[in-house]
């Protein structure tokens, strides 16, 4: 399995790649929050990107954001690669991508329940792994344990 | 006559506390009779906030929790922890302590392998397998005890090797279960797999396509069950694994009895790389002097492995400080266990145990 190449990746998202970095065999690539279903869905078409690995968040409390990282693989050709967007760490939503990947429905509950991000056209954000119910949302890093 | 009999649609718990559903699992199942008309897999009862916990752990405070994910195959769950962090901070691992991994992770999937087919056969009615894969699994357990000092969770991995060398005698031991594990596996063939009513209870059963299966997520046997070959240890090799001779099971039917075969067979291509293991393992240190107070990096890195389930990830980012930014765990059985809301509907109450069985979950790495 190898990285996707960053001139693979720019001839399918132009200038929607805003930034493109290397992380220990992964390229990672940023796009901006409004495009990211567009430019997953085009990676999954144009790239075979047809397994959903891995899609978390981080909490960047320092730096006042949120970022979403999505860590994509090609069965078929056998290469994988990092989407990422930078969120605002309040309100923040970008579009379910549940539709390209079945794998994404778990995944997407999890961050939802996690962070607080919200995923439009999501078919069911309730709690995955937290009592219904539970308030607040634990990965935050400004979150507080109830006693 | 039976048009007229009106029937109503019932809702049913299958769990938390329900032996099929292999710990705390949860099923919401709609019967029509005594078909199921849909099924929601409830999770979370095991959660236990580890990915939080390492936030707030060193990474080396956080090391013994690792085994804790999925608990039948811990030694995967702390190597695939280590070569993360190794990955993350550029150190290097002595073969002979890689050769001593892959040991000890080839062991694990025999280990974890054989309490699916015991437990499968359970599932299926069939009390007599359960046994004597346990017995088996004893052998490896007291295998794991000499080298790691303890039986399931074993803190054995370390960031730059291994806790410790392997004791005197672990070699023979080894070689002498290893040599008498075949025999041993095709007695449970002749029990389950040559079994009339097992074959009729899994072949066609849970049918799961190569497309879809790749769609969802699954991994392991599940997916390679469904014909599509991707092992990691293959695909994406790690380790050492590509100096080894093994090839990755695939089936194409996609049914219990596939992914069932799929994990049997596996057990014998484990013995196959411990074999060469053993007979190749070099000399050499197999442990790095780590500052206990580990800094990694600033920056991230995502591993993955192929557990006894699947592909498992780790991924990890970094500020530059003794503490993770943040850890994720990518659990195989997770994504494996999500397809279950697929797979059952259509199918009888008894089919659906099956087809929980066949998909060899841990609560453990699914709610973490």
């Amino acid at each position: 399995m190898t990285p996707v190449s960053p001139e693979e990746v720019s001839s399918v998202l132009g200038e929607r790649a805003v930034e493109m970095t290397e992380a220990h065999g992964w390229t990672v690539c940023r796009v901006e929050a409004d495009q990211w279903y567009g430019c997953l869905a085009d990676l999954n078409r144009s790239l075979e990107m047809d397994y959903l690995a891995c899609l978390t968040a981080v909490d960047r409390l320092d730096e006042q954001r949120m970022e979403l990282a999505a860590h994509l693989m090609s069965l078929k050709r056998g290469t994988r690669l990092a989407v990422k967007c930078f969120l605002p760490r309040e309100g923040a939503c970008v579009r379910s991508v549940r539709d390209i990947w079945a794998a994404a429905d778990w995944l997407e509950r999890e961050t939802h329940e996690m962070f607080g991000i919200g995923f439009e056209r999501h078919p069911d954000l309730s709690n995955l792994l937290l009592p219904d119910g539970w308030e607040g949302h634990p990965l935050r890093k400004d979150y507080v344990e109830p006693d | 006559m039976s048009s007229q009999i009106k029937t109503q649609e019932l809702e049913v718990n299958m769990g938390p506390q329900h032996p099929s559903t292999h710990g705390v699992l949860r099923v919401i199942i709609k019967l029509d009779g005594e078909v199921v008309r849909e099924a929601t897999p409830v999770i979370g009862y095991l959660h236990r906030g580890m990915e939080k916990t390492a936030e707030k752990r060193t990474y080396f405070q956080f090391m013994p929790l690792t085994d804790r994910f999925d608990y039948l195959a811990s030694m995967m769950n702390s190597a695939l922890y280590c070569q993360t962090l190794e990955k993350l901070c550029g150190m290097e691992v002595s073969r002979r302590a890689e050769y001593i991994r892959v040991i000890m992770m080839e062991l694990n999937r025999i280990s974890s392998h054989l309490v699916f087919v015991g437990t499968f056969g359970l599932d299926l009615g069939a009390t007599t397998p359960f046994i004597y894969c346990f017995r088996e699994r004893e052998a490896i357990l007291d295998l794991f005890e000499e080298a790691a000092g303890a039986r399931m969770t074993f803190n054995y991995m370390r960031p730059g090797g291994v806790a410790q060398d392997l004791p005197a005698g672990f070699d023979r031991k080894c070689r002498e279960f290893l040599k008498k594990l075949p025999a041993l596996l095709r007695e449970y063939d002749d029990l389950l797999s040559d079994n009339r009513i097992f074959r009729e209870r899994t072949r066609g059963v849970g049918v799961l396509e190569a497309a879809e299966a790749v769609n969802w997520g699954a991994s392991g046997p599940v997916l390679r069950a469904s014909g599509v070959a991707y092992d990691v240890r293959k695909a994406d090799p790690y380790s050492v694994y590509a100096e080894f001779e093994f090839d990755a099971v695939v089936r194409t039917e996609g049914d219990c009895l596939a992914r069932y075969l799929c994990r049997t067979e596996e057990m014998r291509q484990s013995i196959r790389i411990i074999e060469q293991a053993l007979d190749g393992l070099p000399e050499g240190p197999v442990s790095a002097k780590i500052n206990m107070n580990l800094k990694a990096p600033a920056g991230e890195a995502y591993h993955h492995i192929e557990s006894a389930r699947g592909d498992m990830g780790c991924y990890i980012v970094s500020d530059g400080s003794m503490k993770p930014v943040r850890l994720k765990w990518r659990a195989p059985s997770f994504a494996n266990l999500s397809i279950i809301s697929r797979l059952i509907p259509g199918w009888k109450v008894a089919d659906a145990v099956a087809i929980i069985g066949s998909v060899d979950i841990v609560l453990g790495e699914v709610d973490r």
